[in-house]
């Protein structure tokens, strides 16, 4: 790929060039698998949280004494407009969870109120302040809650995850184009006399250019390939850690490995960012050669 | 093909090298420059290959004013033109055969035509067991032709040698002279800056003086020899043309 016309594999740059550019590309992959994840999430949960309405009605005195209204209540939630599924939550369950501060006696004999999922294909469209009210006039004090509130703060952390992922990308391109602009800066008067040797018997400035271009890009994919193999290697450590926790605890854990990328777009993107990291870092080269060859007598 | 008129070289800070210059160069002809040592020969044929601009007066080349040739025009230029350096500016990571092959690559000829003509030419001009010798392991003479057969591989149509003969013993440098007259033959211009008279004496060739910081022509173009005289204007130029179309 190198001509080899100027000797530039010997200069300091050539050392720290590609240890530089790796751990830059490290944190560039880093930083996009969490822009991706984070984007993958917010729209997961867009769909997820946005989509679902729990409607929490109060507990019989007697165990099936409104049996009737009850089974009216549920053909209206069935009625919804756009509905999908309704899950009625078992409250066993809900006792269960409460076990650890009641007791499972107590729990077990608490009147605990009866929760329906109402799981829309869309936010639903539908007025629940109105369907909370018409469902009051069969069982007062039922609620009818959107997950919305919740929601939006989450997407908001997502969407702030993502932001600060493209920002660190950002600031690694940024501080990649500098030290790529410095390294070159330095090679071009090391090398004074070779590069007005060429200019002398009429090397163009771009001849002399694609030399250092050329050097730069090898540092920068050498560089990257480690440092994309380590980004990798800490993810996959990453998930591992967390997998056995991630069984019994909440929903979130098992959500961000779900959210692991694991499409061939998501790893495309992500191998691209060691690639844009040399791209940036070829681009910086010739710009910064070019920079400095105009200022050297032809 | 080079015309100097009234041209005038000063270094930054230093009083004129050379002041009103006035001649031309014709195309394939073989002119020698004569002088003292710091005289401004090499100055000249920096003129020549817009290593420096004339601090004052016009000079053109291959009937460009170098004055107007920006950065962009410079190494097209440069590629007609093959220089042999006064201290061969060769590049020293890069081995004989390397170093010859510069202008060709630079070019951007082919690699097959690079090993054809390259090795030919290191062979011609006396250095068959050293094409991958780096510099320094070169005597003065050895590189000296290196960088001489760097200067004439693409075939220039214009050859400024600054003392190419000034490391190598006579036989050798005779040697060399015919090299130019093969390069001449074949259309190429070759002008030769020496301060070895003797060498002069030996072909026959016009000459021009550099003293003073004036350029007086010596010796004119096929009269072995003649009383110095100056060559002030485009019609000595016209005078000597006319004179070699005779001869
Ligand atoms: N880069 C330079 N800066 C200032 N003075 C120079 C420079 N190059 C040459 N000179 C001066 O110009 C004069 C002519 O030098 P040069 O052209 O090398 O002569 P020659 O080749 O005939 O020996 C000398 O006095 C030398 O000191
Ligand atoms: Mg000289």
């Amino acid at each position: 790929m190198t001509r080899g016309d100027i000797p530039l594999s010997h200069d300091p740059s050539a050392r720290y060039l590609p240890w530089l550019l790796g751990i830059m590309c490290y944190f560039a992959v880093l930083a996009s698998v969490g822009a991706v994840i984070s984007h993958q999430l917010a729209a997961r949960w867009d769909f997820a949280l946005g989509s679902v309405v729990t409607v929490q009605i109060p507990a019989a005195v007697t165990e099936g004494s409104d049996a009737p209204r009850l089974s009216q209540a549920e053909r209206m939630m069935r009625q919804l407009p756009g509905i999908l599924r309704l899950v009625r939550v078992d409250t066993s369950r809900s006792a269960e969870l409460l076990a650890p501060w009641l007791g499972a006696e107590l729990a077990a004999d608490l009147p605990l109120p009866r929760l329906f999922d109402l799981h829309f294909a869309a936010p639903p469209e539908v007025d629940l302040e109105q369907f909370e009210s018409r469902l009051g006039e069969l069982f007062p004090g039922a609620m009818v809650e959107a997950h919305t509130q919740w929601m939006s703060h989450v997407a908001k952390l997502t969407r702030a995850v993502e932001a600060l992922g493209l920002t660190v990308l950002a600031l690694v391109m940024g501080a990649s184009v500098v030290a790529v602009i410095f390294a070159v800066r330095t090679s071009v008067s090391i090398h004074r006399e070779v590069i007005s040797i060429l200019h002398l018997i009429g090397a163009r400035d771009g001849y002399i250019a694609s030399e250092f271009q050329a050097h730069v890009l090898k540092m920068a994919l050498r560089g990257g390939l480690v440092g994309g193999f380590l980004a990798v290697a800490t993810l996959a450590g990453v998930a591992a850690a967390l997998e056995p926790e991630a069984v019994d605890s909440a929903n979130l854990i098992p959500t961000l490995l779900g959210g692991l990328p694991a499409g061939i777009v998501e790893w495309v993107l992500i191998a691209s960012a060691p690639m844009l990291v040399a791209f940036v870092a070829w681009i910086a080269a010739r710009l910064s050669v070019l920079g400095a060859l105009r200022k050297m007598n032809p | 093909m080079i015309q100097f008129d009234k041209v005038e070289l000063r270094y930054p800070g230093s009083p004129a090298i050379l002041s009103d210059v006035n001649f031309a160069v014709e195309e394939s002809s073989f002119q020698f420059i004569t002088g003292a040592s710091g005289a401004g020969k090499s100055s000249l044929l920096k003129l020549m290959y817009l290593g420096l601009k004339p601090s004052r007066g016009r000079l053109s080349l291959f009937g460009q004013n170098a004055a107007t040739i920006g950065r962009e025009g410079i190494p097209a230029l440069r590629r007609r033109i093959g220089i042999v350096f006064q201290d061969f500016r060769l590049i020293p990571h890069l081995s004989a055969l390397d170093n010859v092959a510069l202008p060709l690559r630079i070019a951007g000829a082919r690699e097959s035509a690079i090993r054809e003509y390259v090795p030919e030419l290191l062979e011609w001009v006396g250095l068959s067991g050293h094409f991958d010798a780096l510099p320094h392991t070169l005597s003065g003479g050895q590189q000296q032709r290196v960088a001489i057969a760097r200067a004439v591989i693409g075939r220039p149509q214009l050859l400024l040698a600054d003392e190419p003969t000034g490391n190598v013993d006579d036989g050798v440098a005779v040697r060399l002279l015919y090299l130019f007259e093969e390069l001449h033959k074949m259309g190429t211009t070759v002008l030769i800056a020496t301060h070895n008279r003797a060498l002069v004496e030996r072909f026959d060739h016009p000459c021009l003086n550099v003293d003073g910081g004036r350029v007086t022509r010596v010796r004119g173009p096929g009269s072995r020899r003649s009383a110095p005289r100056p060559v002030g204007s485009a019609a000595g130029a016209a005078a000597s043309s006319q004179q070699r179309r005779g001869g």
